[in-house]
């Protein structure tokens, strides 16, 4: 009921605003824009078959002065879910801080954003949400490496001397504003990463770090990551590799995950995406090669309906998704 | 004949080099001249200084022609694209920059906003201006 109730209230105000485009939020005063999404999923496996109502998240931002500006996102996921075959069905209508933090614009070089923010490391974790993906599915990648977000601070902007390359040096020493969607929980993470955009269609960068886990384990991360974009066809690969230490029982081992991703555009609306990926845990020997192959169609570029079918080394892992998102 | 193909050439090189507006700031303003690179940057939300300076980026409406050409020339991305861009950004809490309804209105918020930046058709550019870039 309540989410129906928050589409209401998103569909009054776009309603209520003059020029709205769907996509770009509702502009309601100098210092405020508000927006949303919601992705809904089905997936059909060997163990499953399970429909969710996955995000529900509503997000506001502005500028306060030209120099400070704000962002803030709540979110509810899974908000419902149901699985059919074990007849068992959940909900989470607690909206919990996905993102919250002040951006201080200082200079070209010296940028600082303070609170929760997704992690500045690579593609895939920039751009999380369903309605942005190319695929339903998340490769093991964005969730197994380093966590997603961070609750801290972070100095970002142009090299100098170089002028299309970025920089970010992050670090968190403390505890999370909110914990309940963070991958990997942690109160120290510290990192670095570059991003040399060569021009709109080329860009290739890397990050290092490192973070302690609330359960006393040391992680080394290294990760690199690369994207070319042809006319209809595009490209995204990542890497990352984790060297970890465990204090408890002393015990080091090495973590390796990467994905090959490409895209190509049939026409505006219509696309087909393949993506392969592997991951590999020394310290629960678990190894996999996950074959991906899927349709996208978009409408118009903030409402997508997506459907795919994933092979798992691991063949009781094999499934289909299917999923539907929009973007307000 | 030979005569004609003459004209027809000069007057293509002509066309092919006609500029259709500038980028400009007010005079007041001490923005260094900015690289093509940094300028994109700049209106793709980016960048918000060059050098030392705030930038403020100002765009025409969407149905402008000298828009058109702006971004055909300068930002060198295609519309389809560029909406794709702002849908990522707007997620991120970047808005695109502010727009005025007509080419005499980017003038005067250049003229009274410190900082700010535009273009402009080449007719309106006046002593009170400083060029930073043509298209």
């Amino acid at each position: 009921m309540r989410f129906f109730l928050i589409l209401f209230f998103i569909f009054t105000l776009l309603a209520n605003a003059g020029h709205y485009e769907l996509g770009h939020g509702v502009k309601l005063h100098e210092k405020l824009r508000i927006g949303g999404y919601f992705s809904t999923d089905y997936e059909v496996s060997e163990t499953k078959r399970l429909a969710r109502l996955d995000d529900v998240a509503v997000l506001a931002y502005g500028s306060i002065t030209p120099e400070l500006s704000y962002l803030t996102e709540l979110e509810a996921a899974p908000y419902f879910q149901r699985d059919f075959r074990a007849n068992t069905q959940a909900y989470d209508r607690h909206f919990h801080k996905e993102r919250v933090y002040l951006d201080y614009q200082y200079s070209e070089m010296a940028n600082f954003r303070l609170g929760k923010q997704i992690t500045p490391i690579g593609y895939w974790n920039l751009e999380p949400i369903n309605v942005l993906r190319e695929t339903s599915s998340n490769p093991l990648l964005s969730s197994k490496m380093f966590p997603k977000f961070l609750t801290g601070l972070d100095i970002y902007g142009y090299l100098p001397w170089f002028n299309s390359v970025t920089y970010h040096i992050f670090m968190q020493n403390n505890r999370d504003i909110d914990k309940e969607y963070i991958n990997i929980k942690n109160e120290h993470f510290f990192g670095i990463s570059l991003e040399n955009e060569d021009s709109m269609d080329f860009q290739y960068g890397g990050s290092f770090g490192e973070f302690i886990t609330e359960d006393r384990k040391r992680t080394h991360f290294a990760q690199l990551n690369a994207k070319y974009e042809l006319s209809n066809l595009s490209f995204q690969s990542e890497l990352a590799l984790n060297h970890i230490d465990n204090h408890v029982t002393t015990i080091k081992s090495y973590k390796f995950a990467a994905y090959l991703q490409s895209h190509y555009k049939i026409s505006a609306k219509h696309a087909l995406v393949g993506r392969y990926e592997y991951f590999n845990d020394d310290a629960t020997d678990i190894s996999n090669h996950i074959g991906i192959f899927g349709y996208s169609y978009r409408p118009i570029y903030p409402v997508s309906l997506k459907a795919e079918y994933q092979w798992n080394s691991d063949e009781q892992l094999n499934k289909f998704l299917t999923s539907f998102s929009v973007l307000f | 004949m030979k005569y004609f193909f003459t004209i027809f050439i000069i007057l293509l090189i002509q066309l092919s080099a006609a500029k259709y507006g500038v980028v400009v700031t007010s005079q007041k303003n001490k923005i260094e001249i900015p690289t093509l690179r940094q300028l994109k940057d700049v209106f793709l939300m980016k960048r918000h200084y060059v050098g030392n300076t705030k930038v403020l980026p100002i765009n025409m409406l969407l149905t402008s022609t000298l828009r058109q050409k702006f971004e055909q020339n300068v930002l060198k991305i295609s519309r389809e694209k560029l909406n794709k861009y702002w849908i990522k950004q707007h997620f991120q809490g970047i808005s695109p920059p502010i727009t005025q309804a007509s080419a005499r209105s980017v003038k005067l918020f250049i003229e009274n906003v410190e900082g700010a930046i535009g273009y402009l058709p080449l007719n309106l550019v006046d002593d009170d201006m400083r060029v930073l870039y043509e298209f």
